[in-house]
């Protein structure tokens, strides 16, 4: 007696198949879809985050607190792609003591990098969600800092990350605006305590890590609490 | 009789006049019969003209239920489910079958035979979960006796015995023998004249006696409780060795699981279905699989005045919409809260209180089954290690091979240690753990695979955590709706991680639901 054998395998292989269907002919993502009414046209990146990374980054890469999983959506395709390759190579989500990277990093394998680039392009062109109500929704771990302080204090990352937080594509340098504050928080931690940005690979995680070394918990709390400030989109 | 009518005379007439039942529920009132506490059971009304459209998210036990139910009633349903399987956690892996572990996809490789089946979610049912139970009859699922506690299975302790396992029984009757005796040997008449009278001081100290078998004298000098060093047949049993007892305090096993048989969901007798858990799934599936739609990743909820909207992504990468008059959602809840959605602010914070469980199931295919070799039929051993417990199946006896489960930890940090690890490395912790409980186990045991709930797609936890805070501020907003939208599953009930406990749920939205209706159809 055996039951019906069951369907052969996971979304991820589903999507792949949709991927190959869909191919290069499928409409691409429109650009800055406004919150309350997502490009839901069918397409292949699409399928493939649904697949591989909605569960934990949420719909359309509004990202999750609950699973420690950050915003996604309108960040430059070329930062995601960026840190997807440092998973791949091995110089993020290594750290014995990185548990949300150490997470993640399997995830990236078995994943072809025309697809991840793919994948990168369509969330580069979602917008982000209002992570602030979110975060207060959730019970997220906010920082609860100064914004004022921290608006001071922000002339420092803004040579890179741009005055509105809007990241910087010449420099490597991601959008912060509209990032999930208990993330930005817990990556500067990351960054200060070596976590990221120490590996020999990760040029600009280590330049990154240079220009937090002094940064307190309490400044970063400041910086982020204006951070939280700019505008998302 | 002092001319009072007796209660005796009361039944028999009683029953003259309303037979079984009413004698039953006559003799209940009197308190002669002691009252079944009844789960709950459900009976919704016929739908007539008033049928509804319900949403429901996750074709696990809960969602299934609801369906089910629903659907017998006359009411229409679409069941949303996100993997490419009905069940959720309830879950039996066969041959063929796919892990979707996060990163880590796995393909169950045990030979393909009715009894090599394992049950990587719940693996028993307590016979007091009725609606399950009622579900099995109704569904025609044919169930067996499952053995949970095993006097005659291990007990091993890195720091006991030298590391070397003890028999259970061996180690429960040493423990009782050394209490017994303390008991008989302390029981000061002054100091329990408040509680007993003198004759109930003697009792007590043969109750002690009892209790712990020990001698004329009260004192505890082993007992064949504990299984004969040798001997007992064709010649005399030689009795083992009392254990020293700060040794046995030196095991663990006394904190927890020397009394998980004395647990009201985890006493003998046990029942699990015939070939699989999965088989009430299947159950369900013929009555409303047709209602199931497979790969459908919910990704929007909206709350309208009358209604319940729900976005998914099909198996085509298609978005569709779904419009319902009601919505039951058995996501986990913090899978919820990645949703687009316009839930209110509170209900998120209580979708966002409970804490993702870290279990992790393990199975081994056994090339023999030498477990029975070592007189061990069904039952648990239980280790302090990671893999905290072996169990043995209660099926398949005698046949050639067997699955056998090498882990399940169920605390979080051994959980989340055996998670961490790929599946390859769990299956070789299990193997260096496994062999601290049966030498040679390596040489038996063969393909294995492991269940990490916390990274299973679609589920990314198990079981619910709520802890006593989060009980209390936010169990009640989650079992309440917000709008026409309900959250169920074991994690909106007191029984987290059992099967009964989504079933309740389900009810518990279910007759929510019919009380509106009613109430609306007498306003109108």
């Amino acid at each position: 007696m055996r039951s019906p054998r069951r369907a052969p395998g996971p979304n991820v292989a589903a999507a792949v198949a949709i991927v190959a269907v869909l191919g290069a002919g499928a409409r691409p993502a429109a650009a800055q879809a406004p919150d309350d009414a997502p490009d839901t046209g069918p397409s292949a990146p699409r399928a493939l985050y649904v697949a591989a990374c909605e569960s934990c980054h949420g719909t359309d890469g509004r990202g999750n607190p609950r699973i420690d999983a950050p915003v996604l959506a309108g960040l430059s395709a070329a930062y995601l792609e960026r840190q997807l390759d440092g998973f791949r190579r091995g110089y993020r989500g290594r750290h014995p003591e990185d548990r949300e990277g150490l997470e993640m990093r399997p995830m990236i394998e078995g994943l072809a990098a025309a697809d991840l680039a793919a994948v990168a392009t369509w969330l580069a062109a979602l917008s982000a969600p209002r992570p602030a109500g979110d975060a207060a929704a959730t019970g997220a771990d906010t920082p609860g800092g100064d914004p004022a302080r921290g608006q001071t204090l922000y002339a420092a990352c803004a040579a890179c990350h741009g005055r509105s937080g809007e990241g910087n594509a010449v420099l490597g340098a991601p959008r912060l605006a509209g990032q999930a504050s208990w993330y930005t928080v817990r990556q500067l931690r990351k960054f200060t305590d070596g976590i990221r940005g120490s590996h020999p690979d990760d040029t600009s995680g280590a330049s990154m890590r240079a220009s937090v070394a002094d940064l307190t918990t309490g400044d970063a709390a400041d910086i982020v609490a204006w951070i939280e400030t700019l505008p998302a989109n | 009789m002092d001319g009072r009518i007796s209660r005796r005379e009361l039944l028999n007439a009683v029953g003259a006049a309303g037979g079984a039942a009413a004698v039953h529920a006559a003799a209940t009132a009197l308190g002669l019969v002691p009252a079944v506490v009844r789960a709950g059971q459900l009976d919704l009304r016929p739908a007539g003209d008033r049928a509804r459209h319900v949403v429901v998210i996750g074709a696990g036990i809960a969602g299934l239920t609801a369906a089910y139910e629903l659907r017998k009633a006359g009411h229409r349903c679409t069941v949303l489910e996100a993997s490419h399987r009905p069940g959720g956690r309830s879950l039996t892996l066969r041959r063929g079958d796919v892990v979707d572990e996060l990163g880590a996809r796995q393909v169950c490789d045990f030979d393909d035979e009715p009894h090599l089946y394992f049950n990587a979610g719940p693996a028993r049912i307590p016979g007091t979960h009725a609606s399950l139970l009622r579900y099995c009859r109704e569904l025609d699922v044919p169930l067996e006796i499952f053995v949970n506690d095993n006097r005659n299975a291990w007990v091993h302790d890195d720091a006991a015995f030298g590391g070397r396992p003890i028999r259970n029984r061996e180690y429960r009757t040493d423990a009782r023998g050394f209490l017994a005796e303390l008991l008989a040997k302390s029981v000061d008449p002054r100091a329990l004249d408040a509680l007993l009278d003198g004759d109930d001081h003697e009792r007590l100290r043969e109750f002690a006696r009892a209790y712990g078998d020990l001698d004329e004298t009260r004192t505890y000098r082993g007992s064949d409780r504990a299984g004969y060093a040798r001997g007992g047949m064709t010649s005399p049993g030689v009795k083992k060795p009392v254990r020293d007892f700060s040794e046995l305090l030196g095991a663990n096993f006394w904190r927890e699981y020397m009394h998980w048989g004395e647990l009201a969901d985890q006493a003998a007798p046990m029942l699990q279905p015939v070939g699989g858990m999965d088989r009430i799934v299947d159950g369900f599936m013929r009555r409303v699989g047709d209602a199931v739609e497979l790969r459908a990743a919910v990704r929007e909820i909206r709350l309208h005045e009358t209604g319940v909207e729900v976005a998914y992504t099909s198996a085509r990468g298609e978005v569709r919409p779904v419009r319902a008059d009601y919505c039951l959602n058995s996501m986990p809840a913090h899978l919820v809260v990645g949703l687009r959605h316009n839930l209110p602010a509170r209900y998120v914070r209580a979708l966002s209180a409970p804490g993702r469980g870290r279990l992790v199931k393990l199975a081994f295919q056994a090339r023999r089954r030498f477990w029975e070799d070592e007189q061990i039929y069904g039952g648990i051993s239980w280790t302090n290690q990671d893999i905290t417990q072996i169990w043995y199946p209660p099926h398949g006896i005698h046949t050639g091979n067997g699955i056998i489960l090498g882990a399940y930890a169920f605390d979080d940090e051994p959980g989340y240690r055996l998670t961490r690890l790929s599946p390859a490395e769990r299956i070789e912790a299990a193997l260096v753990q496994g062999e601290k409980v049966h030498a040679d186990y390596r040489q038996h045991v063969g393909r294995g695979i492991s269940v990490a709930w916390y990274r299973m797609n679609h589920v990314l936890g198990c079981s619910t955590r709520w802890s006593d805070e989060a009980m209390r501020n936010h169990f009640a907003a989650l079992q309440n709706p917000a709008g026409r939208h309900y959250m169920v599953g074991d994690q909106i009930s007191y029984h987290p991680g059992w099967q009964e406990g989504a079933i309740q749920s389900a009810y518990h939205a279910l007759r929510d639901i019919e009380r509106r209706e009613r109430d609306a159809g007498t306003a109108g």
